[in-house]
């Protein structure tokens, strides 16, 4: 059976990378900054996203119209309270981001809202390693929460360049250690999740 | 000549040897298990340490330039100290025991217990000296002899071009 491996974060948009990507075995990706709303390649698609970075509610209000009918994925990190609520409950977001930026709003209603609403939340396995220990210890409580209460937590990988994309094997190993959960888990988050979210945004893998 | 009861009584006591040693092996065995039950509940039968075994991952490098294999190796020593410890890098001991510059693969020879760890630590080196490199792991085996095999047989789309 031919698993569709699908890396759902990444910035990483030059000929380079979908070589990487193609070699490696993915068949998709979202990559930022992508100069066209999808490639499809020798059975590899790339399709755009965009993250957006908000404080107030009514500049994401006015960044998800924009960036709806450009993008296929939409992701956010939220950077106030205010901004994690209004993002775990919109349809027109697809995740919301865990990183050190937003970590200080991702609390406990957050997550229940997450889970209530059905919306996943990403976390860029980079940060789980770059990271100081302190910024790390805070994301490792989220996700242990996340984890808690049933969310569904979709790894990217946030590769800036060519080299810092992970290979599959790497990914489920690496993210089997980090999140404690058996390496099956972590696939299914490569693989299913991912999936059913690119397919709900109508692309056909 | 002999007679008819004799042959028949000889048989019997043949026939009786032959019950009597297997009740007896019978009973030996339920003995082996009742003590072994026995010694589980007591907890005097305690795990033995089992002998050290080894898996064998084959793994493959996409690089700008062509690396050595002392650089990889140390990379590998060098991050595995930064991210799970000194102490897990001498119980596990990653060994590059081949490599071969040509088609630019390596076998890595790792403690059994720590082969996740091993794969997730190849995700992670992006640069080697300063050289971007992209170690991708192959297959991972438990002999040797396999791990070479499969090192020439598998992916050719990684060898360089």
């Amino acid at each position: 059976m031919n698993i569709p491996l699908i890396d759902i974060g990444s910035f990483c948009n030059n000929e380079k990378c979908i070589e990487t990507y193609t070699i490696l075995g993915y068949r998709a990706a979202c990559i930022e900054g992508l100069n066209h709303k999808i490639i499809r390649k020798n059975n590899f698609i790339a399709v755009r996203k965009s993250t957006i970075y908000s404080e107030s509610q009514k500049n994401l209000k006015h960044d998800i119209r924009d960036e709806k009918s450009r993008s296929f994925i939409i992701a956010v990190v939220p950077l106030s309270i205010e901004v994690a609520r209004f993002a775990a409950r919109d349809g027109r977001v697809d995740m919301v981001v865990l990183i050190p930026d937003s970590v200080r709003y991702m609390d406990k209603t957050e997550i229940a809202m997450l889970k209530r609403f059905s919306k996943p939340l990403e976390v860029p396995i980079n940060t789980l390693i770059t990271q100081p220990s302190s910024v790390k210890a805070m994301i490792i409580r989220r996700i242990d929460l996340a984890l808690k209460y049933n969310v569904t937590i979709i790894l990217s990988s946030w590769a800036h360049e060519w080299n810092e994309i992970l290979a599959p094997i790497s990914y489920t190993a690496l993210g089997s250690i980090l999140l404690r959960i058996p390496m099956k888990d972590v696939l299914v988050m490569l693989t299913n999740y991912t999936r059913e979210l690119m397919v709900k945004n109508g692309v056909h893998i | 000549m002999i007679s008819l009861p004799l042959m028949i009584s000889l048989i019997a006591v043949v026939f009786s040897a032959v019950t009597l040693v297997l009740v007896i092996n019978r009973i030996k065995i339920v003995e082996r298990r009742l003590r072994y039950v026995y010694d589980l509940i007591t907890m005097k039968r305690r795990k033995k340490h089992g002998r050290i075994r080894k898996r064998y991952i084959v793994f493959a490098v996409i690089s700008e330039q062509v690396l050595g294999k002392k650089d990889i190796e140390k990379a590998i020593r060098n991050i595995w100290k930064e991210i799970f410890g000194e102490l897990s890098l001498s119980r596990a001991d990653p060994q590059l025991i081949y490599f071969e510059p040509s088609i630019q693969r390596g076998i890595i020879r790792i403690r059994h217990v720590y082969k996740k760890e091993c794969l997730a630590l190849l995700g992670i080196i992006h640069e080697i000296n300063g050289v971007k490199c992209l170690l991708i792991p192959i297959t991972v085996s438990g002999t040797l002899k396999r791990a070479q095999k499969k090192l020439y047989m598998l992916r050719r789309d990684l060898q360089p071009k």
